[in-house]
């Protein structure tokens, strides 16, 4: 018995350990940064040629944490990289070049619409300077216990 | 924070007597009659600061007729509609020969004494003061004053509310939607609302629309600055100080003209500010001044030439308040205006082809600073009582909001514009809240600057960044997109709840379907295209601008880390120069110490470069970041360069943390020295001790370090040694 005691009390004791370890620690998992990579495709339409989009987007998720202050709700810091995302011209075929690279700042729901808009333009030297917008609408949803970003879906349209 | 528009009116009636009984409370603590330390002994102040939530006190308190907490009530519109009037353009300050300016500027502050207002704090009948509020002596006496000898003067007052009968837009009326500007212009948000009475609304020279300053590379400016707000401190209308000191924000300049938030100056005096207008890096690049592209325009359209690094070229500054402890107040109450500074690249001229000019929208007419196309913003929420007067809570120290958006310091107008390209130079000129701007129909815009300081390339894009107050984004629109006679509005996709952070980025169709409980998310601006340009646009936005200065090949003296957060520690107990408050900067990771102006908390040795890591240990905040003097370039946020998005990777002077983020910037320290400050720009952290000192001590002569502390009073300033030396500055 003597020698049993020592190892149940070590065993009490990396249990307790573990389980703080892991209300820590599962927090700080529950907290951490998600990503996806989400698939999107779309036509913006409108002058001098409607262009297909398709690509696709990066999203990351940054859970707010929330201080003990106040009552906010949760929320997700979401930054959205269109830059493997790129356009057709329907008539030329030119390529047209998407920059979107946006911060948005949303609750935390189990899924969520999130719109931007986003530029695209001709690839060519000075092109920027004729940019367009389209519409880039993303529907993701997340674990709302652990505020992880699990999915999505994606589609581009004209603003 | 915000009442709900249908509100009951016993709501109302609760909120409305909550802002009546914190008056009381609110003027004595404003005109410095009780001390933070009194109310916390009385029980109305927490330790850390904060208001005690108690109903009919504090607008946070638990309702009883919400679960939500009170707000204060709604600003009232007086049945004024958004949109109905013009925007007003900028008042541009006259520039005058230094001769004109009597007495002439001195090196060292002018001593003279003058009688002094025995309605002023500390005053008895017949004490005498200096006429200049600059501490005297060679520590404070301009630096380079021969070597750059002031060209031109500027001078301004800071007074009470007045009709301006002299305003100059710096265009015609055409370029200003019809605004005639021989007619006063009245103190006021709306031709439907009422006049700001003069202790409610503070601008420089009394007047509306707000100030700008046109100067130039090679003219080094005198701006002359006289206090003429009210002798007797209780004058406030519940709210500011009238003693100010002016920050050029971000100007190149020695730290005496730098608006020290502890060098400021009393009514009846006036301030000397010397302005060289220089390149940085004069004393060692381009020393010779053969560099084209360094250098500001002349009268005939061509550019004189100017020592340093061209890399270091500067183009939008605003000028504010930084009167320690009550900046929040004091610029909130109108003393905010630009500073446009224009160079060999950015000439405000878009026709000179000379293959410097950048040719960036401007206009043709005069050889440079041309404004028609060039367009000054400064956005800000404000509130007002029942009566329409200015209306601030002091004691929110999260950060005030205001629920009417204001341009220009008018409440949401139009601006026409013709079918062109137009640069506009936008300001977050509010006290606590941040910005996401687009456009209503989501139309790219470009960026071509951030924090004054043009980017090596610009960017497109349809929604721009969060814009931190003190933040400015340049940015290029082109409405010849649009047919004449159409409209586009300026929209704000960013929602707060209260001056913390913002807490939801609305999309743009929930924005212009006003689905958001914030009354400034929404359209803000409204553009009517209303004629084609008389001549073709020649303007231009090239695909390189400027650079970033190559610092490869200079060491790293140095590595410092600057922590931002709450429940500070104050250890001294100067009455002038401390302040106690929730907020706090600390120089290691576990010592958060509230502000002080005679602390010193770092000491950059001059002609080095070092690495600052700002931090933010604080998960539901977030500040923007303010380091006087000198520009930065971010290096990294959160430890990683790819986390810099393209907008950042010009050079910056305000830094936003984001919530527990940490940015990571270098920066030089050069051709000036003296004190100078770094704080949180949410001007009610700033105000409430998340601000620090550090200074170069070993810029020429003299050589003192560290620093005495200026303890400014009407009779005189005098010196103290500092209050404490972190061990970590030097």
């Amino acid at each position: 018995m003597k020698t049993r005691r020592p190892v149940f009390a070590r065993v009490v004791i990396l249990l307790l350990v573990a389980m703080l370890g892991g209300l820590l620690g599962g927090s700080r998992w529950a907290l951490a940064d998600s990503s996806v990579a989400v698939a999107i495709f779309g036509t913006v339409d409108g002058a001098p040629e409607g262009v297909y989009v398709s690509g696709v987007a990066q999203i990351t998720s940054k859970v707010m944490k929330v201080g003990p202050k106040f009552n906010h709700p949760r929320s997700v810091m979401l930054s959205i990289d269109l830059h493997n995302v790129s356009g057709q011209g329907l008539s030329t075929g030119a390529t047209y070049v998407i920059t979107g690279q946006d911060e948005v700042l949303r609750q935390l729901v189990a899924s969520d619409l999130v719109e931007i808009t986003f530029p695209l333009y001709p690839d060519e030297p000075g092109g920027f300077t004729s940019a367009r917008a389209g519409l880039a609408s993303f529907t993701l949803t997340f674990d709302v216990s652990t505020g992880a970003l699990t999915g999505g879906t994606a589609t581009v349209s004209t603003p | 924070m915000y009442l709900p528009g249908k509100a009951s009116r016993a709501r109302v009636r609760e909120a409305e007597n909550a802002r009546r009984n914190r008056a009381e409370i609110l003027k004595a603590w404003s005109q410095g009659q009780v001390s933070r330390r009194d109310l916390i002994k009385m029980g109305l102040f927490t330790a850390s600061g904060a208001l005690v939530l108690q109903n009919g006190l504090s607008p946070f308190a638990r309702s009883a007729y919400a679960a939500i907490p009170t707000g204060l009530p709604r600003s009232p519109l007086f049945g004024v509609q958004a949109f109905t009037q013009p925007m007003p353009r900028f008042d541009v300050l006259q520039r005058n020969p230094v001769s004109t300016l009597s007495p002439a500027p001195t090196a060292q502050a002018n001593t003279t004494q003058q009688l002094l207002n025995t309605t002023l704090e500390g005053v008895r009948p017949g004490d005498k003061g200096p006429i200049e509020g600059r501490p005297p002596g060679p520590i404070w006496a301009h630096q380079e004053f021969t070597r750059f000898a002031p060209a031109i003067s500027i001078q301004a007052t800071q007074e009470g509310a007045k009709a301006n009968t002299v305003y100059n837009p710096g265009v015609a009326s055409t370029f200003n939607s019809g605004i005639v500007a021989t007619n006063p212009f009245p103190p006021r948000f709306h031709p439907g609302l009422p006049n700001q009475g003069p202790l409610a609304l503070w601008t420089f020279n009394g007047t509306l629309p707000p100030k700008l300053m046109q100067v130039r590379y090679g003219e080094p400016v005198l701006f002359r600055h006289y206090n003429k707000l009210p002798f007797d401190v209780r004058q406030n209308g519940g709210f500011g100080r009238h003693t100010i000191s002016i920050h050029e924000h971000n100007g190149h300049h020695g730290a005496e003209n730098d608006g020290f938030t502890g060098a400021f100056f009393f009514p009846g005096q006036f301030y000397d500010y010397h302005y060289p207008i220089v390149l940085a890096g004069w004393r060692n690049i381009n020393a010779a001044a053969t560099d084209r592209r360094a250098g500001g325009p002349t009268d005939n359209g061509g550019i004189n030439k100017v020592p340093g690094d061209w890399h270091e070229t500067m183009s939008t500054h605003w000028f504010h308040d930084h009167m320690f402890s009550f900046t929040s107040q004091n610029v909130y109450k109108g003393m905010a205006g630009m500073f446009n500074i224009y160079s060999a690249l950015d000439r405000g001229n878009e026709a000179i082809n000379d293959g410097v000019n950048l040719r960036l929208p401007s206009g043709t007419a005069k050889s440079w600073g041309n404004l028609e196309y060039d367009i000054n913003l400064i956005l800000a929420d404000k509130a007002w009582d029942a009566q329409g007067q200015l209306a601030m809570d002091i004691f929110d120290f999260d950060g005030f909001l205001g629920d009417q958006m204001t341009v220009n310091l008018v409440y949401k107008p139009f601006f026409e514009v013709e079918r062109r390209k137009y640069r506009f130079r936008i300001q977050n000129g509010a006290v606590a809240r941040f910005f996401k701007i687009t456009l209503s129909d989501g139309s790219p815009m470009i960026y071509i600057a951030n924090d004054g300081n043009l980017l090596p390339s610009p960017v497109v894009a349809t929604q721009l960044d969060q814009q931190g107050i003190g933040e400015r984004y340049d940015i290029v629109i082109d409405f010849s997109r649009y047919s004449v006679g159409q409209k586009v509005w300026m929209v704000n996709l960013l929602e707060h709840e209260d001056g913390t952070r913002p807490r939801r980025t609305v999309s743009l169709a929930d924005a212009l379907a006003g689905n958001s409980s914030d009354p400034c998310v929404g359209k803000f601006l409204e553009f009517r295209i209303v004629r084609n340009p008389a001549t073709p646009d020649v303007s231009r936005v090239p695909a390189v601008m400027i650079p970033n200065p190559d610092l490869s090949n200079v060491p790293v003296a140095r590595q410092r880390t600057f922590v931002f957060g709450e429940e500070a520690r104050q250890t001294t107990n100067d009455p002038v120069t401390s302040f106690r408050g929730p907020w706090g900067i600390g120089t290691t990771e576990d010592d958060v110490l509230a502000a002080d102006f005679g602390r010193v908390s770092a000491a950059p040795r001059a002609g080095t470069r070092e690495i600052w890591t700002l931090i933010n240990e604080e998960d539901d905040w977030d500040h923007p970041i303010h380091i006087h003097f000198e520009e930065g370039q971010i290096l990294a946020r959160n430890g990683s360069a790819s986390n810099v998005p393209a907008w950042e990777r010009g050079r910056k002077d305000v830094y936003r943390l984001r919530p527990e983020g940490r940015v990571t910037i270098t920066m030089q320290f050069r051709d000036f020295g003296g004190m100078f400050m770094e704080h949180c720009h949410n001007t009610t952290h700033e105000d409430n001790a998340m601000l620090l000192r550090w200074e170069i001590d070993d810029n020429g002569a003299p050589f003192v370090r560290p620093l005495p502390t200026p303890i400014p009073k009407p009779q005189g300033v005098t010196f103290e040694p500092p209050t404490q030396v972190l061990k970590n500055a030097f």
